[in-house]
């Protein structure tokens, strides 16, 4: 082994030098410590801090529409899409759902005891439903306490009519396939589908296709997925 | 001389998870070492092949969770290779600056955990005490602490607050003023340098062979570092040095490790001053096919990525080369002839960090 050969740290470094800085930090800390009360106490430069923190979900049920696209790029499965009955006034601004007349929405709930709290969900959202809020104390006794319902985690807005395409995706048709069952028209979270007569016919009449209105559509990718004879596939724009 | 073996771990305040290092003694020295993985194992690479190339990223960030972001960042490079797009100029800027300030975070914490090895609890208490303001940078840029799913396949997830740079430099003056603080305390201390020089000697020669990288290799007198010598981000543009050290004992790379955390204040600052304005972000292709490599300077040494895309929404393959697998190589080597109580020093030197060895 080689020894290897530096300035030795002489009288000063075998006790005044580290005491010495010990010392010191020993008496700024008495004057102005770095640790707080917990729950009590705060401190100013962290509440700024919070602000920024990425911590439990809230989501704006007027903004939502239930498109369904946060359950599908969370990496752990942990948004459950629930259905609750709203009023009529839900109706117009989340124009989700399956039937309207029941007044029946698609609203997402939350398990935070599986949530990573990566963000993809408000990063992915069209609308700007997902809103992170700076609580982080969510530790609970059981496992039941941690899944959040839709109800919970409920909050009103504004609504808006701005849509965003982040997926960046478009359905694509294949007539050739398409039976004209109008699922895709039913379920579109955004009314983006129209049903328009095709080329091809049946009983002599004109079988229906979907025809996209790709200014609103946000790339959810539902219509690809009801669709019964695969018909549609999703493209990239 | 009797066979006596001696089990390290699996569970050991030492490292961050877990790993058995069994050691073969005669009397009060170590004849023979032998690092024994697997405790920790989570199948991370067949786990990505069943998540499409964004879900990967907060996956990516599990790797390590002492230094996180470098390892997102790495699959995040590798991936836009693949891909061959090209990102916008902030978003680089952006990168680097998480990247060091991840970096920061990281050697401090290996300090914390370092200074206890060598009998000084105080350490820890100042080392963790300076991350906690790293951290809140962190979360200032990203929104979490730990873990911050930050960069994206084709830029970064957000921009930064308007006063981002004013609290960083803030942090950054602070962190620079209690430089003389730790060289009082460990740097100049006798007791420090009795317990570490000399202690755990590495040549160069041997250090190359064993396909050691990172600090390790530099305190072995070999000034080989990705950020200058493979040259990613914008680190070519910006001013700053390569740390290196003559020695290759437990000293040299304490100093360089040390060293490296300053160097990172520079790069950060640099980074600040030139960053431009403009947009954070490209659209990554959808279905990508073809295959690519990038290794990139992680906290540790030497981190690779080789990922193959055969044009589904996940990739088909993806191979993770950790920089502290390689270094276990070493331990070996250089733990040979040393006491029992030199056994922690030289084992805290290589920060071992168990989550990205056993992947």
């Amino acid at each position: 082994m080689a020894k290897a050969k530096r300035r030795s740290p002489g009288v000063k470094g075998w006790v005044i030098q580290p005491l010495r800085a010990t010392f010191r930090e020993t008496m700024s800390a008495l004057l102005k410590p770095e640790t707080i009360l917990y729950p009590y106490e705060s401190k100013e430069e962290r509440d700024e801090l919070r602000k920024y923190f990425r911590g439990q979900h809230r989501i704006d049920w007027l903004k939502c529409i239930g498109c369904q696209l946060c359950s599908r790029v969370c990496p752990n499965d942990c948004i459950t899409m629930e259905k609750v009955k709203v009023g009529e006034d839900y109706q117009e601004p989340s124009r989700s759902e399956m039937d309207e007349k029941k007044n029946v929405v698609l609203r997402p709930g939350v398990n935070i005891g599986r949530c990573l709290f990566c963000g993809n969900c408000s990063e992915y959202c069209p609308t700007g439903a997902w809103v992170h809020t700076s609580v982080v104390e969510l530790a609970d006794f059981s496992r039941d306490a941690l899944v959040f319902t839709a109800e919970q985690l409920k909050i009103e807005g504004k609504p808006t009519k701005e849509l965003k395409n982040r997926i960046e995706e478009n359905p694509k048709l294949d007539e050739e396939t398409c039976i004209g069952c109008k699922r895709c028209a039913r379920e579109c979270p955004t009314r983006c589908i129209v049903m328009i007569p095709g080329k091809k016919m049946r009983k002599d009449k004109p079988i229906e296709n979907p025809k996209f209105d790709y200014s609103i559509c946000i790339g959810c990718g539902t219509c690809a997925e009801i669709c019964p004879s695969d018909s549609l596939t999703m493209e990239e724009i | 001389m009797t066979d006596i073996w001696i089990n390290m771990g699996p569970q050991h305040p030492m490292t961050h998870g877990l790993f058995n290092l069994r050691i073969r003694v005669d009397g009060e020295t170590i004849v023979d070492a032998d690092p024994i993985l697997g405790y920790l194992h989570r199948g991370v690479e067949k786990l990505c092949e069943r998540r499409d190339y964004t879900q990967i990223i907060p996956l990516m960030d599990r790797l390590c969770y002492v230094s996180s972001l470098t390892w997102s960042h790495a699959y995040c490079l590798a991936a836009e290779e693949m891909m061959g797009i090209e990102i916008p100029e902030r978003a680089k800027y952006l990168r680097v600056i998480a990247l060091e300030l991840q970096r920061v975070a990281s050697h401090l914490m290996w300090l914390a955990a370092f200074g206890p090895d060598v009998g000084l609890i105080t350490a820890l208490l100042y080392a963790m005490r300076e991350r906690e303001y790293f951290l809140d940078m962190l979360q200032l840029m990203s929104g979490a602490r730990m873990n911050q799913n930050y960069p994206r396949i084709g830029g970064v997830r957000n921009d930064i607050p308007p006063e981002f740079p004013h609290k960083c430099l803030k942090v950054l003056d602070y962190f620079d003023g209690k430089r003389k603080l730790y060289r009082r305390l460990l740097d100049d201390s006798a007791i420090f340098m009795m317990r570490t020089e000399g202690v755990g000697y590495l040549s160069k020669e041997d250090a190359m062979n064993l396909g050691v990288t990172g600090q390790t290799l530099r305190g072995s007198n070999c000034p080989i570092d990705l950020r200058t010598h493979d040259p990613y981000e914008v680190y070519d543009e910006l001013d700053w040095e390569v740390q290196v050290a003559k020695e290759g004992d437990c000293y040299s790379r304490y100093t360089v490790r040390t060293n490296e955390m300053w160097e990172s204040c520079k790069i950060i600052r640099g980074a600040l001053k030139k960053m431009p304005k403009g947009p954070i972000r490209v659209k990554p292709p959808k279905r990508p096919k073809g295959q690519a490599f990038r290794r990139t300077e992680d906290s540790r040494g030497e981190a690779l990525i080789y990922i193959i895309g055969e044009g589904g929404e996940s990739p088909y393959r993806l191979k993770v080369r950790s920089p502290v697998f390689a270094n276990m190589r070493a331990v070996p080597v250089i733990l040979k002839g040393h006491t029992i109580a030199d056994l922690l020093v030289i084992m805290g030197t290589i920060d071992v960090c168990i989550g990205e060895t056993d992947k």
